[in-house]
């Protein structure tokens, strides 16, 4: 639940994407080993999106934010409600609460562009929050050999208001852009229980995942 | 008058208390208790040592400054839900590159985790003065005399228990750290766990558990078999002889010098 790995999202992490083409934005919540089998269209969830006349720069700074709240029964995901109005240049943040769901992956296609958690391609969003202190080294899980560094520090919370001021410290989301291989900034100082938004655009389809996984991953084959 | 009467004088009684506490060795127990507002598990064990004899009519031998040599383990495990609110990370709101404002929902995480904390071991000696009375019993084929403690002495166990909870509470900052996004409450945690494994809380724990040892607690000083051979096999018609100790007492007779006596008496076998 606490890991760093956008292969498998936990009830602390958030996906967002935005939604860049109109038509049908069609979309599956899975668990995440199954995150990279096709979509089956037939029995995806499907959402309208009306076009914008917006230029894509102006679509680019604009957008309304959307959110699919996901749940989990029966061993499936499910979206409780679906998002009305949706219009290019929007987004949407997908979230699971449920702290003992397995870990969940999100694939869809919007007009012929495909999305997936499983590979974060182009104006896509994925939040984590840090909640053990130390040096979390991330890298592409897919090899492209993006990555970076999160140092993640307890804040002294001692003396009066100390706790209020480490809570209130939470509120501060850090963002780390990633276009294409370049990642700003490389490395990122946190307090524990501080939230990293990781903002990808124009990669092939990569990960955020901790570095350690990838031994684990390793030795398990 | 009984037919042998042994006797040693103070000296000699603690000599022989010496080598009964040697005799007794290690003991060791183990169980559980409340620690403050918790339910520890413990193990202990304890050995004797040292301590002067002074003889007293009519039967008590008082042994002041004995040593209580003891280890202890402590462990518990605390519900962090006691004592720490459910934390919840704040909606946050941030912009992004491609996005105007992009806001997370308030996710609250889940409930606090129990952690179990130690155990935390110490070693340490205490020390006290108390009256053992003798007492002379037949075991078996044997002879017993033995001196057992009279009353459970107080014991001064603030020094040690402050020492145990300083370790108490190393061991919950340790425990503490591995707690995922405890970070923000640690001090608060440790500062309001803390405040209850105080050292009244663990002398109440440990006093307990070191009058374990002491309840009851004897040293068998003399033992001889009730039949005793005393003269060998001569002959054909000078065979063994042997004699019974048919009554065994022990008391503290006072004269120019406090001593130990021991009456006999004693049958053909």
């Amino acid at each position: 639940m606490y890991t760093l790995d956008s292969r498998s999202m936990g009830p602390l992490d958030c996906f967002v994407q935005k939604v860049t083409e109109p038509g049908d934005l069609v979309f599956e919540i899975r668990k995440s080993a199954a995150g990279f089998f096709p979509m089956e269209k037939d029995v995806a969830m499907r959402v309208k999106v009306k076009a914008n006349k917006a230029s894509r720069a102006q679509q680019r700074t604009s957008g309304k934010q959307h959110s699919v709240p996901v749940t989990y029964s029966d061993g499936e995901f499910q979206a409780k409600s679906l998002p009305r109005d949706l219009v290019q240049g929007d987004a949407i943040l997908f979230h699971q609460a449920d702290t003992k769901a397995p870990g969940f992956a999100v694939v869809g296609q919007m007009g012929k562009t495909e999305f997936s958690s499983t590979e974060l391609r182009d104006q896509v969003v994925f939040t984590h929050p840090f909640g053990l202190p130390g040096r979390y080294q991330w890298v592409d899980a897919n090899g492209s050999g993006v990555g970076g560094v999160i140092v993640v520090e307890n804040e002294p919370a001692t003396g009066k208001d100390g706790a209020k001021r480490a809570i209130e410290r939470m509120s501060e989301g850090v963002v780390v852009h990633i276009v294409g291989n370049k990642v700003k900034p490389k490395e990122l100082r946190i307090a524990t229980g501080q939230t990293v938004f990781f903002a990808v655009e124009g990669t092939d389809g990569i990960t955020i995942t901790d570095v350690t996984l990838l031994a684990k991953d390793k030795k398990a084959n | 008058m009984s037919d042998i009467q042994v006797a040693v004088d103070e000296v000699q009684a603690g000599q022989l208390v010496s080598d009964a506490q040697a005799l007794l060795g290690t003991q060791s127990r183990s169980g559980s208790g409340s620690l403050g507002p918790f339910t520890a598990s413990w193990s202990a064990s304890a050995g004797f040592s040292g301590g002067s004899v002074d003889l007293r009519a009519p039967d008590i031998v008082r042994i002041s400054n004995m040593n209580m040599n003891f280890t202890v383990g402590i462990g518990l495990s605390i519900d962090l839900n006691d004592f720490l609110p459910r934390l919840c990370i704040p909606r946050i709101c941030i912009p992004i590159p491609f996005l105007p404002d992009i806001c997370t929902p308030r996710i609250c995480l889940p409930p606090w985790p129990t952690i179990p904390v130690g155990p935390v071991n110490h070693s340490g000696t205490v020390n006290f003065t108390t009256d053992f009375r003798l007492l002379a019993s037949q075991s078996g084929s044997n002879w017993n005399v033995a001196i057992q403690i009279v009353n459970i002495p107080s014991l001064s166990l603030d020094a040690i228990s402050a020492l145990i909870v300083t370790g108490l509470i190393g061991a919950v900052s340790l425990a503490l750290l591995a707690v995922p996004f405890i970070g923000p409450l640690l001090a608060l945690a440790v500062a309001t766990i803390g405040a209850v494994i105080g050292v009244a809380a663990v002398t109440g724990l440990l006093g307990p558990i070191l009058g374990l040892f002491l309840n009851g607690l004897s040293f068998d000083v003399y033992q001889q078999p009730q039949v005793q051979q005393v003269l060998p096999n001569m002959g054909p018609n000078d065979p063994a002889v042997s004699i019974r100790i048919s009554a065994l007492s022990a008391q503290v007779l006072v004269s120019d010098e406090d001593e130990l006596v021991l009456d006999a008496d004693i049958v053909p076998a």
